[in-house]
C-alpha cells in the first residue's frame, strides 16, 4: 500500500478483516476515520490515504504515536468495552509515554510527548462519544431476534391485526402535543438547551428527516416515552430523569432507548390498546407483553450504542434502580450486573411465574442482557455474527424467566424457572455411562442456570457425581414453594431429556434417574409410568 | 375460551401429571379428556375422564375431573327423575365431599355425573389421585342407589 498506493486482491484479503476491526476501534477515538467505516466493508484505501499522511494523535504521521497508537487503541478499545471512553484511554496514554519516556532520553521526552498529546487528547475525550450513525444498516443487528419473531406470530392472530389497523387510525387523532404543551415544556435551544443539544446531536439515529420534538414535564417519579404524532417522534422525558441522569452518558442513554423504538417502529404493534381489548386469551397476551419486553431490549440496544459505554448505560440503570446519582455513590458494573444471577436465583426458589404482565424486563435483568450483548458486539470481526446470536439466546433465556407462554410441552426443558433442576439432575444421570458425549454437553449448556460455570461442572460431575446429586437436592430445599405436578413432571422429563440428549438411556442412567424420582418425591410406580411416557414421546432407543 | 392448539395442550398436561399421580390411563377422544380407571367397591371400577374446562383469574387453566353416573335420553330424564329425587341430589351435593352432581347435555342425552374442579397448574399427585378416586365413588354410590331404588 506504502509503495503503490493501492491494495492487490491478495492484500486486501490478507488484511482485510485485521484493517477493518482496527479501522472500526480506531474510529470510536478518531472520528473522522468513521466515514471510512461501512457494515458492507470498509475503505481501506481511502482510510489509510489518510492515516499515513495523518499528523495528529495516533496518526502515521504523528512523531509522538507512530505505529503504537493503534496499539493503544485496540488495547483501550478493549477495557473500554466495560469501563467506558475515556478514563482507561488516558491511563493507557500515560503508560504509553511513560514506558517510551523510559526506553528514550528520560524526562525530557516524556514533557514533549505529552505536551504534543495532551491537546488532542483532551479534545479526543471531551468529543462527542461516538454515535451509531455511521452503522445504521448494522441496527438489525442490535434487534434481538424474537422480538421480530414474536412480532410475526402476534400479527398472524387475526384479533391483533384488526386492533392494531384500527390503533392505527386512532393515532392519527393523538393528543399527545396537546398534552404536553398543557402539562410540560418544550425543549428548544433556550429553553433545556443541554437537553436540546443532545436531542439534536442524536437525532441523527432515526434519520435527520424525522422531526423530533421532547418535552419535559412535572414528576417526582423517573419516567421517558416517546410517541408519534404527525409523523413527529415526540419524546417525554419527567422532571426526575432530567434530574437524576446527570452522568455522563446517562440521558444520552435514555434518548436513545426512546428513539430506538421509533427506529425499530415499535409502534407498529400497539400493545396497551390489545391489552384492553379483552378479544385476547390470556396465552395471546402473554405473548403481546413477551414482546413489549422484548422491544425494550432492542431498545436498550440501541440506547447503548448511542450512549457509546456500557459503563454509562449501566450507570442510567443504576440510577433508575437505586434512586441515587453516581455522582455522589460509586458502582461496580460486575457487582451490579451480578445481581441477575441473585433475583434468576430468588424467581427459581420462589417458582414466581407472575411476572409475565410486565411491560418492561425487570432491571437486573436488562443490565446484564446489555452487558451480554456488548461483550458479544466488541468481540473479533471474524466471529461477532456468533457471538451476537449465542448472546441473543441466552438473553431469549433469561427473558423466558418472566413468561410462562414460553413453556411448551413439545419442547422439554424449555421452563427455565426449573432450570437448576434440568442441569444438576441431568448431570448426575447422564454421567452414569462416564464421560459425557458432546450431545449431552450441548444439552446442557443449553439448560444451564445463571452463574454455573456448566464446563467446570462437567468435571466435577466424572469424578464426583455425588456432587451433583447434592447441587440437585441443595436447589430442592432452597425451593421455597412446593414443585406442581406439572413441574415435577417438567422436572423429570428435563433430567431424561439431558440424558436422552445421545439418543439412549441407558441401564445404569435410568437407575440414576429413579433417583432423582426419589428425592423430587415420585412412588416407583410414578417413577416408571413418568419415564415411559419421556420415552414414547421422545421415542427414545430405551 | 379455549383453543383447539389449547385445548390439546391442557389434554398433554393432564397426562403427564396422571403419570407424575402414578395413575394409567390414555386420552380417549371420543369423550375429549383423559379417562382414568378407577377401582371402586366389591371389584367395581368406574371411569373418570379428566378435561379442561376454561380458565379463572390470571388465565390459570382449571381442569374438571368427572364420571358418568347414568345416562337418560332427552325424552326419559325427567319421567326417570322425579322433583324429588333432583332435590336429593341437591341435598348429597351439601354433605358429599370433593365431589358434587350435575347433568351434563349431549344431543340426545343427558349425563348424570359426578364431578370436581381443580387449577391445573397448581394441582400436586396424591390430589389427582384423591379427586379421580371421590368423583368415581359418588358416580359410583349413586348407580349402586338408583339400582336399588334408594335414592
Amino acid at each position: 500500500m506504502s509503495a503503490d498506493s493501492t491494495l492487490t486482491d491478495k492484500e486486501r484479503e490478507s488484511l482485510g478483516p485485521f484493517l477493518e476491526e482496527l479501522l472500526r476501534n480506531f474510529s470510536r477515538y478518531r472520528r473522522e476515520y468513521a466515514e471510512f467505516v461501512s457494515p458492507k466493508g470498509a475503505d481501506l484505501v481511502g482510510a489509510l490515504r489518510h492515516y499515513l499522511a495523518d499528523t495528529k494523535a495516533f496518526g502515521f504521521e504523528c512523531r509522538a504515536t507512530r505505529m503504537a497508537g493503534l496499539a493503544i487503541c485496540r488495547n483501550a478499545d478493549r477495557v473500554d468495552a466495560k469501563c467506558g471512553v475515556g478514563g482507561e484511554y488516558q491511563r493507557l496514554l500515560t503508560g504509553f509515554i511513560d514506558t517510551l519516556a523510559g526506553t528514550t532520553s528520560g524526562d525530557g521526552v516524556k514533557d514533549r510527548l505529552l505536551r504534543e498529546l495532551a491537546p488532542d487528547a483532551d479534545a479526543l475525550t471531551r468529543d462527542a462519544p461516538p454515535t451509531i450513525a455511521s452503522q445504521l444498516p448494522d441496527l438489525a443487528k442490535l434487534r434481538i431476534a424474537c422480538e421480530a419473531e414474536l412480532f410475526t406470530e402476534l400479527m398472524a392472530i387475526p384479533a391483533v391485526k384488526e386492533i392494531t389497523g384500527t390503533f392505527d387510525a386512532v393515532r392519527k387523532l393523538s393528543d399527545a402535543r396537546c398534552s404536553l404543551l398543557q402539562e410540560g415544556v418544550r425543549v428548544t435551544p433556550r429553553i433545556l438547551p443541554k437537553v436540546m443539544e443532545t436531542v439534536t446531536r442524536l437525532r441523527r439515529v432515526i434519520g435527520e428527516d424525522v422531526a423530533c420534538e421532547a418535552y419535559v414535564f412535572s414528576q417526582p417519579v423517573v419516567n421517558a416515552f416517546v410517541t408519534l404524532q404527525d409523523d413527529a417522534a415526540i419524546i417525554g422525558l419527567s422532571s426526575a430523569a432530567i434530574q437524576q441522569f446527570t452522568g455522563p452518558g446517562e440521558l444520552e442513554f435514555v434518548l436513545g432507548h426512546e428513539l430506538g423504538h421509533v427506529l425499530f417502529e415499535h409502534h407498529r404493534l400497539a400493545a396497551a390498546p390489545l391489552l384492553k381489548s379483552g378479544r385476547l386469551t390470556v396465552r395471546q397476551a402473554m405473548r403481546v407483553r413477551a414482546w413489549e419486553r422484548a422491544a425494550e431490549i432492542s431498545a436498550d440496544r440501541v440506547g447503548l450504542h448511542v450512549c457509546g459505554a456500557l459503563q454509562n448505560a449501566a450507570a442510567a440503570f443504576f440510577t433508575l434502580q437505586s434512586g441515587v446519582s453516581r455522582a455522589e455513590h460509586s458502582f461496580d458494573l460486575d457487582e451490579f450486573s451480578g445481581q441477575w444471577d441473585e433475583l434468576a436465583a430468588e424467581i427459581t426458589a420462589l417458582g414466581q411465574r407472575d411476572l409475565w404482565d410486565c411491560s418492561h424486563p425487570v432491571n437486573p435483568l436488562r443490565v446484564r442482557a446489555m452487558v451480554m450483548h456488548w461483550e458479544a458486539w466488541n468481540s473479533a470481526t471474524s466471529t461477532r455474527d456468533e457471538a451476537l446470536r449465542a448472546a441473543d439466546d441466552s438473553v431469549r433465556r433469561m427473558l423466558a424467566m418472566m413468561d410462562p407462554s414460553e413453556v411448551s410441552d413439545q419442547a422439554v426443558g424449555s421452563d427455565v424457572v426449573l432450570s437448576p433442576f434440568f442441569f444438576w439432575g441431568g448431570l448426575y444421570v447422564a454421567a452414569a455411562d462416564g464421560d459425557l458425549v458432546d450431545a449431552e454437553q450441548k444439552r446442557l449448556m443449553e439448560v444451564s442456570p445463571p452463574g454455573v460455570d456448566a464446563v467446570e461442572s462437567f468435571k466435577i460431575a466424572s469424578g464426583q457425581p455425588d456432587a451433583c446429586l447434592n447441587r440437585f437436592r441443595d436447589e430442592l430445599k432452597s425451593r421455597r414453594q412446593k414443585l406442581s405436578a406439572l413441574e415435577l413432571y417438567r422436572v423429570m422429563s428435563g433430567v431424561l431429556d439431558v440424558a436422552c440428549a445421545d439418543g439412549v438411556l441407558s441401564d445404569a442412567e435410568k437407575s440414576r434417574a429413579r433417583q432423582i424420582g426419589e428425592i423430587v418425591g415420585l412412588r416407583d410406580m410414578a417413577c416408571d409410568l413418568v419415564i415411559d411416557r419421556y420415552l414414547n414421546q421422545a421415542k427414545v432407543m430405551k | 375460551m379455549i383453543d383447539e392448539d389449547a385445548y390439546r395442550r391442557l389434554l398433554n398436561q393432564i397426562a403427564d401429571i396422571a403419570a407424575v399421580a402414578g395413575v394409567k390411563g390414555a386420552i380417549d377422544p371420543e369423550m375429549g379428556g383423559f379417562r382414568v380407571n378407577v377401582g371402586t367397591a366389591q371389584g367395581r371400577s368406574q371411569a373418570v375422564f379428566v378435561r379442561p374446562t376454561g380458565e379463572v383469574g390470571g388465565g390459570k387453566p382449571m381442569i374438571s375431573f368427572f364420571s358418568v353416573a347414568r345416562v337418560y335420553p332427552k325424552t326419559k330424564l325427567l319421567s326417570a327423575i322425579s322433583n324429588k329425587e333432583l332435590l336429593g341430589l341437591l341435598i348429597k351435593n351439601e354433605n358429599m365431599p370433593f365431589a358434587r352432581y350435575g347433568i351434563q347435555e349431549r344431543d340426545s342425552d343427558y349425563l348424570v355425573v359426578a364431578s370436581a374442579d381443580h387449577l391445573l397448574e397448581t394441582l400436586d399427585g396424591d390430589e389427582f389421585q384423591a379427586a379421580a378416586t371421590f368423583v368415581a365413588m359418588a358416580a359410583d354410590k349413586y348407580e349402586a342407589e338408583k339400582g336399588e331404588d334408594k335414592l
